[in-house]
C-alpha cells in the first residue's frame, strides 16, 4: 500500500507544513488556544506572588493570635487561621514562593543538565559516553527517593536551593537518556556531517547544529515535569527532609493539615493553589507538545 | 534463554554493589552520632556506648562495616535495629503489607489503564478518548499528596467508608485508599503510553488486512491491534514498578502503613545504615527480577526479538 | 453465499458511479469521481494509475476498509452478484469481503500481523468464516502453504512474518486471500515491492489458481507491463476518474486517451533500443489544486481551449471502448 489512498497523502501534506513552523508561528498558534493563554495568565499570577507576595496581602503570616487558632473564616481573614491562630491567607501566598523556585529553577536546571549530560554521552562515544552512562545507571538502580531522602537527611539548614540542587543531582539521568538517544538519531545526519566536513569544531557543532535539533524531546518531558517536580518537594516538606519550619511552604502546610483532619480548611486552601499551578503547568506543556507534534492534531 | 537470565543476573551483581554501597556511604557520610541522638538528653554510660557501638560494628572502619553488614545479610542474619528491634521480625510483619499494597495498586492500575487505554485509541477522539486525556492530565498534574489527602477526607472522614489511615481495619479494606491513591498515577502514565500505541497501531497496513478478511471490530482490535500495541506498554512496566516502590514510602507515611517505605523512610532518620543498605538491596534486587520478567515476557510476546 | 457458484462470465462484481471524499483541514477533498468498471468471473481487470489516482481508494471504499472518517463515500454503487456492498450494514457485508471478495495488499511485511504465525492468520479465516477449530484451521493453513508452492509448508506454518523473504511472504498473502476459495480477488499492487523475478512468479501464480478457481480478479496496478502480461480489461485512472476502458490487447493496441497512449509510449521496448525513452511530461496535479476541466491538461500535448471549460465525460468510442477525451471521441483508425 505505498500510496495508501491520497487521503494519507492529504494529511501529510498539511503535516509536512506544520512541521515548518516558525517560533513566532507557534506562539501565535499557541495564544490562540484559550486554555494556554488561560494557563499562563494564572501562572503568572503565581509568579508575581512567589516574587512580590505584599501585593496580594499585606497581612504579615508570622503575626499570629493563638485565641484564633485554626479559626474559620472572618471578614478580613478570608481563609480562616492555622494552628498557630496566623492569618491563612497570608501563608498560603506566602507559601508561593518555594513552589514556584522549584519549579522554575528546578526545571531549567533539570533540562540544562541534562541536556549537556545527554548531548556529551551522544556526541562522543568511548569514554565519556560510558563515564556519564554508567553513572547513570548506578543512579537509575538507586531506589528512587532514598537517594533524595538520605542526601537531604544529612543537611542540617536546609534552604529551597539545598533541594533544588539534590534533586538535579539525583534526577538527571532520565533525561539525559532521553537526550541521549535523540543525539544519536542526529549525530549522522547529512548537515552534521557537513559540518563535520568542513571542519567546523566539535563544541560548535553540538551547539548549532546538533542541539536545536534533537532538543525537542527533552523540552517536552521537561515541561510535563514540572508539575511532578512541585509534587515532589512538598511531598518532601511533608515528610519532614524538606523546608524546615521557620519557612512557610505549601508542603510544610500539608504536614500541619495531616494531623488536624477535622479541620479541612487547612488543607483545602494549599492544595487548591498548589494543584492549580501544576495543572496549569500540565496544561502548557500538553499545548507545546501538540503544537510541535504535528501526529495528534488530525 | 537460561543464558539469558543467567548472564543478567550476573550483570546486575556488580551494580547491586555500587549502589547499596553507594547508599550505605551517603548513611555514613551523614553528621552526627545516630546512639547518642537516639538516647536523647540522657547521658548514657560510655561503657555501655562502647558496647553498642562494638554490637552495630560502629568503631569499624567504613568499608569494614560495609562488609560485615553484606556479610550478615548473606548468612540471613539480620541483627536488630538500634533500638531492639529484631529485623527478620520486622520483615517478616512487614513485607505482607507492601507486597499486598504493591499488588493491589498495580491489578487497579494495570486493568483499568489497559480497557481505558485500548478503547480510548481505538475510538480516537470518541467520548472515552476525551475523559481519559482530561482525567489522566488531572492525575497527572495533581500532586499525590493531594490527592491522598483527599481521598482520606472525603471517603474516610466525611463518608466514613474507608478508614483514613493505618492497618488495622485489614486487607482489603485498609488497603483500598493507599493502593488508590498509588494507582492513579502508574494508571495515567500506563493508559497513555497505550492509547498513543493504539492509535499507531490502528493505522497498520496490517489492521487494513484483518478487517479486508471480514473480521469483527472487537476481533480486530483484540487479536490484532492489543497485542501489537501492548509491546511499547510492556517496556515500560518495569520502570513503573520502580515508581511504585517510591510512591510507597511516601504512600505508606500519608496511610500509616506499616511497610517496608515506611520502614526505610525510619532508618534513615536514624541513621541505621544497615536496614538502609539491607532494604536498598531488597529493592534493587526486586527491581532487577521484575525487569528480567519483563524482558522475558516481551521475548514471549514478541517474536521478532525472540528469533533476532 | 446466494446463488451457488458462479457461471463462467457472469458478472461478480459491478461497480458503478462510485464517489469518494475525504475530510481535510482545508475542506472536502474528491478523491475518486464517478469511477464504474465490473469484472467477470475468470476474468482479470486491471486499474491502471499513478500514486493518487484514486485507484487504491475505490477499492478500499467498496470493501469497508476504508477509514472512514475522514473518508466519505458520497455516492455510487458496488454490487456483488446483485448486492450492493456499498449500501450493506457492515456486519452483513463482513459476510463477502473476507470470503467472497478478498484481498491482498502491497507490503506483505506490513501487511500481515507481525506478532502471530503465518499459519494462524490463514486459520483465521477459516475459524471465522467456517467456524472451524484452531486445530482444523493449522491444518487448512498447511495446505493452502503447500498449494501457492511454498517449500516445507507444514514446518513453516508456526513460522512468523519476518522469517519469510519477500517473494515468500507475498506467497503467504495469497494463501490467505485464496483460502476460502474466493470468487473476486482483488490485489492492490501485489507485485510492486518485488524483485522483477519473483515478480513474473507470483503474477503466474494468480494467473494458475485462476485457472483452477475461475475467480475473478481485479489488479490494481501502476504498471502497464503487469497489464499487458496477465489482464482482459483494463481500466486507466487519472486524478479519480476513469479516462478510458478497454480490452487490454485493444488499448494496447491503439489506445485513445492522450494519458494513455502516453503511458504506453513510455513502456521501454526492444523497438526503441538506444533511443530516449519519451516520458509524459509534468507530474500528476495535487488533488487540492485539480485544473480546471480536464486534469490531464496540463500535461497533454492534444489540449486545446475547450479543454478548460467542461470535465470531459466518459464517451463510446467504439464497440467496448470508452474514453474521456473531446478531442478524441472516436477509435485513432477512424479519426484518420
Amino acid at each position: 500500500m505505498a500510496e495508501l489512498g491520497v487521503a494519507v497523502a492529504a494529511d501529510a501534506l498539511d503535516l509536512a507544513e506544520l512541521r515548518t513552523l516558525s517560533n513566532r508561528e507557534l506562539l501565535w498558534k499557541l495564544l490562540r488556544k484559550p486554555q494556554f493563554v488561560v494557563c499562563s495568565l494564572a501562572l503568572l499570577g503565581f509568579f508575581a506572588m512567589a516574587a512580590v507576595p505584599t501585593l496580594f496581602t499585606s497581612v504579615d503570616p508570622r503575626s499570629c493570635d493563638l485565641a484564633q487558632s485554626r479559626g474559620a473564616s472572618t471578614a478580613g481573614h478570608p481563609f480562616g487561621f492555622d494552628v498557630q491562630g496566623c492569618d491563612y491567607f497570608a501563608n498560603v501566598i506566602y507559601g508561593a514562593r518555594p513552589s514556584v523556585l522549584v519549579s522554575v529553577v528546578g526545571s531549567a536546571g533539570a533540562f540544562l543538565l541534562a541536556a549537556v549530560l545527554g548531548l556529551l554521552a551522544g556526541y562522543f562515544p568511548g569514554i565519556v559516553d560510558s563515564l556519564i552512562s554508567r553513572t547513570a545507571d548506578v543512579l537509575f538502580s538507586l531506589p528512587p527517593l532514598v537517594a533524595v531522602i538520605v542526601l537531604l537527611n544529612s543537611v542540617q539548614d536546609r534552604s529551597i536551593w539545598v533541594i533544588v540542587g539534590v534533586l538535579l543531582m539525583i534526577g538527571w539521568p532520565a533525561g539525559m537518556r532521553l537526550m541521549r538517544s535523540s543525539v544519536f538519531s542526529v549525530r549522522n545526519r547529512e548537515f552534521v556531517q557537513a559540518a563535520r566536513s568542513v571542519g567546523v569544531p566539535p563544541l560548535r557543532i553540538l551547539r548549532k547544529h546538533v542541539f536545536p535539533n534533537a532538543m525537542a524531546p527533552l523540552l517536552a518531558q521537561t515541561t510535563l515535569g514540572v508539575g511532578g517536580l512541585v509534587g515532589l518537594e512538598a511531598a518532601l516538606t511533608f515528610l519532614g527532609v524538606g523546608l524546615q519550619p521557620p519557612s512557610i511552604s505549601w508542603g510544610s502546610q500539608f504536614g500541619v493539615a495531616a494531623s488536624y483532619r477535622d479541620t479541612p480548611h487547612l488543607f483545602i486552601w494549599p492544595s487548591l493553589f498548589i494543584s492549580t499551578m501544576t495543572i496549569s503547568f500540565m496544561i502548557i506543556g500538553d499545548s507545546i507538545r501538540d503544537a510541535l507534534d504535528p501526529k495528534l492534531l488530525r | 534463554m537460561i543464558r539469558f537470565v543467567v548472564r543478567r543476573i550476573l550483570a546486575a551483581v556488580p551494580i547491586g554493589l555500587v549502589v547499596t554501597l553507594g547508599v550505605f556511604a551517603l548513611v555514613f557520610a551523614m553528621p552526627g552520632d545516630p546512639l547518642r541522638e537516639l538516647a536523647g538528653d540522657k547521658p548514657i554510660p560510655a561503657s555501655v556506648l562502647a558496647a553498642k557501638r562494638a554490637q552495630f560494628h560502629l568503631d569499624r572502619p567504613f568499608l569494614v562495616q560495609y562488609g560485615l553488614y553484606m556479610k550478615d545479610m548473606a548468612a540471613g542474619q539480620f541483627g536488630s535495629t538500634f533500638d531492639g528491634q529484631d529485623i527478620g521480625e520486622q520483615l517478616k510483619l512487614r513485607v505482607p503489607v507492601t507486597l499486598r499494597l504493591a499488588l493491589l495498586a498495580n491489578a487497579f492500575q494495570w486493568i483499568i489503564a489497559l480497557l481505558f487505554g485500548t478503547y480510548a485509541g481505538f475510538k480516537r477522539n470518541g467520548a472515552a478518548d476525551r475523559l481519559l486525556m482530561a482525567s489522566t492530565l488531572f492525575v497527572l498534574a495533581v500532586p499525590l499528596l493531594v490527592l491522598a489527602f483527599t481521598a482520606q477526607y472525603v471517603l474516610g472522614v466525611q463518608l466514613k467508608v474507608l478508614p483514613v489511615s493505618g492497618a488495622g481495619a485489614g486487607f482489603p479494606q485498609s488497603y483500598l485508599l493507599p493502593a488508590m491513591a498509588l494507582a492513579v498515577v502508574g494508571f495515567a502514565g500506563i493508559a497513555r503510553v497505550l492509547r498513543t500505541s493504539i492509535v499507531e497501531s490502528v493505522n497498520s497496513d496490517f489492521v487494513k488486512t484483518a478487517r479486508a478478511k471480514g473480521l469483527g471490530e472487537q476481533r480486530v482490535l483484540w487479536r490484532h491491534i492489543v497485542p501489537n500495541a501492548i509491546l511499547p506498554v510492556v517496556t515500560i512496566a518495569g520502570y513503573d514498578f520502580a515508581g511504585i516502590f517510591a510512591g510507597a514510602v511516601l504512600t505508606e507515611s500519608i496511610f500509616n502503613l506499616p511497610g517496608l517505605g515506611q520502614f526505610l523512610f525510619q532508618a534513615i532518620r536514624l541513621k541505621e545504615g544497615g536496614v538502609v543498605v539491607l532494604l536498598s538491596m531488597l529493592a534493587f534486587v526486586t527491581f532487577v527480577l521484575i525487569n528480567l520478567a519483563v524482558d522475558v515476557l516481551y521475548g514471549v510476546l514478541d517474536p521478532r526479538v525472540r528469533h533476532g | 453465499m446466494s446463488g451457488g457458484r458462479p457461471q463462467p462470465g457472469e458478472v461478480l462484481l459491478d461497480v458503478t458511479d462510485l464517489s469518494v471524499e475525504v475530510d481535510t483541514v482545508r475542506g472536502p477533498l474528491r478523491l475518486v469521481d464517478g469511477v464504474s468498471w465490473q469484472v467477470r468471473a475468470g476474468q482479470t481487470l486491471a486499474i491502471l494509475g499513478e500514486s493518487g489516482s484514486g485507484k487504491t481508494v475505490s477499492v478500499q471504499a467498496l470493501t469497508g476498509i476504508l477509514d472512514m472518517p475522514p473518508c466519505r463515500i458520497t455516492g455510487g454503487t458496488a454490487r456483488f452478484r446483485g448486492q450492493d456492498l456499498i449500501a450493506m450494514q457492515p456486519r452483513e457485508r463482513r459476510r463477502i469481503v473476507g470470503d467472497r471478495i478478498t484481498m491482498v495488499f502491497q507490503d506483505a511485511l506490513s501487511a500481515l500481523n507481525p506478532v502471530q504465525s503465518v499459519g494462524r492468520q490463514i486459520a483465521e479465516c477459516y475459524e471465522v468464516h467456517r467456524g472451524m477449530s484452531r486445530r482444523d484451521g493449522m491444518r487448512r493453513a498447511v495446505e493452502m502453504l503447500d498449494r501457492v508452492r511454498i517449500p516445507a509448508a507444514a514446518s513453516r506454518v508456526s513460522d512468523y512474518p519476518h522469517q519469510f523473504s519477500g517473494g515468500m511472504r507475498q506467497r503467504v498473502m495469497m494463501a490467505m486471500a485464496l483460502a476460502l476459495d474466493p470468487d473476486v480477488v482483488i490485489a492492490d499492487e501485489p507485485t510492486t515491492a518485488l524483485d522483477v523475478t519473483v515478480q513474473a512468479q507470483i503474477l503466474e501464480l494468480i494467473a494458475e489458481l485462476q485457472a483452477e478457481t475461475h475467480m475473478a480478479v481485479v489488479l490494481i496496478t501502476h504498471d502497464l507491463g503487469v497489464v499487458a502480461d496477465v489482464a482482459h480489461d483494463v481500466v486507466v485512472m487519472y486524478a479519480g476518474r476513469v479516462v478510458e476502458r478497454a480490452a487490454t490487447l485493444q488499448a494496447l493496441d491503439s489506445p485513445v486517451h492522450p494519458y494513455t497512449e502516453g503511458l504506453l509510449r513510455s513502456m521501454p521496448s526492444a523497438d526503441l533500443k538506444g533511443l530516449e525513452l519519451p516520458a509524459i511530461p509534468g507530474t500528476p496535479p495535487s488533488l487540492y489544486a485539480l485544473p480546471s476541466g480536464c486534469a490531464f491538461r496540463p500535461r497533454c500535448p492534444l489540449a486545446v481551449g475547450a479543454c478548460a471549460d467542461v470535465v470531459p465525460p466518459l464517451l463510446h468510442v467504439g464497440p467496448g471502448r470508452e474514453a474521456a477525451c473531446i478531442e478524441r471521441t472516436a477509435l485513432p483508425g477512424v479519426i484518420a
